[in-house]
């Protein structure tokens, strides 16, 4: 049985860390369409894909938040990444598996997944 | 077909959407029904409005919006089950759908997996988990989770993943089988 004392342990193992690093100027936004027309449309999957494989990396300056409708309901699942000092890159027509070369590509490399992006998919 | 988990998402949205920063999501398994109740301490809906909120394509956002709460609504009743809304002006929303356990009822899906990503993808929010069913009741709180990491953010990659696993565990204790494999 998992207890909230082993978040107490997290939380100690990890204070040290956290003291070096304090706000990070390099935080990346990834935003996730999770409105009704997104969720039809695998939004949560997608979600959840950007959540895991992060934390399975231990991805730490990465925040990823849900977003309402962008009135482009046709391209849900819509994901948006936005690396300070660059132009925000809207990802359209998501999946997990794509939400994963996202993450190699674009957050870990830098590359813009070009492919994905609003105007290539239509 | 949507499953709960994914209906329950979408009600939690919706209270966010209405500015809430306390949602309550609450499954609960009765012997011939599921219960599915999120509630909130939004801005809440006015009577007039009440009754419209769950027709087909009304909205007050605009776009494709206005199909959450009747598509729930027609998908209750068809198991011969219900959607009430209830709300006291500026004073949250509760809408409680009942289904009923028969062919048409859809699968219980991933309320883990939904109530985590509520958790960690709006962190300033605070979100409880209620599940019931004749095994027991389980009882999850992100303000329990917050104050017990302090300082650290409840988005922090160990923090996020205890959270799936500790959910994934209880929904098996609760209601058996693996978290998106239950159906009604």
């Amino acid at each position: 049985m998992k207890s909230l004392a082993e978040l107490q342990t997290i939380r100690e193992n990890t204070r040290l860390q956290l003291n070096l690093r304090h706000e990070r100027p390099d935080n990346i936004s990834v935003k996730v369409g999770l409105a009704t027309c997104g969720i039809n449309a695998g939004a949560r999957q997608v979600l959840s894909k950007f959540v895991d494989e992060l934390a399975e990396r231990r991805i730490e300056n990465v925040t990823v938040t849900a977003m309402g409708c962008v009135e482009k309901c046709d391209k849900e699942p819509i994901v948006e990444v936005l690396i300070p000092g660059e132009e925000k890159v809207t990802y359209v027509n998501m999946t997990p598996e794509k939400a994963v070369k996202v993450i190699q590509e674009h957050i870990v490399n830098k590359k813009v997944v070009a492919e994905y992006t609003d105007g290539a998919s239509v | 077909m949507k499953d709960l988990s994914l209906y329950a998402l979408e009600l939690a949205e919706n209270s966010l959407e209405a500015e809430a920063d306390l949602v309550e999501i609450s499954l609960k398994e009765l012997d011939a029904a599921f219960i599915l109740e999120v509630s909130d301490n939004g801005s809440g809906i006015s009577g007039d409005m009440l009754d419209k909120a769950a027709l087909a394509g009304y909205s007050t956002k605009g776009c494709g919006r206005g199909f959450g709460l009747s598509e729930l609504k027609t998908a209750a009743e068809k198991t011969g089950g219900s959607l009430k809304l209830a709300s006291e002006n500026s004073r949250g929303t509760r809408a409680t759908a009942k289904f009923i356990k028969n062919e048409f009822c859809p699968p219980m899906g991933d309320i883990a997996s939904t109530v985590r990503l509520l958790a960690v993808s709006r962190p300033d929010s605070d979100f409880l988990l209620r599940l019931s069913s004749p095994r027991g009741e389980s009882l999850f709180d992100t303000r329990e989770v917050k104050n017990t990491i302090g300082s650290l953010s409840i988005t922090y990659p160990e923090i996020s993943i205890w959270i799936k696993q500790y959910l994934e565990e209880q929904t098996k204790l609760i209601f058996g089988g693996a978290a998106d494999e239950i159906t009604c």
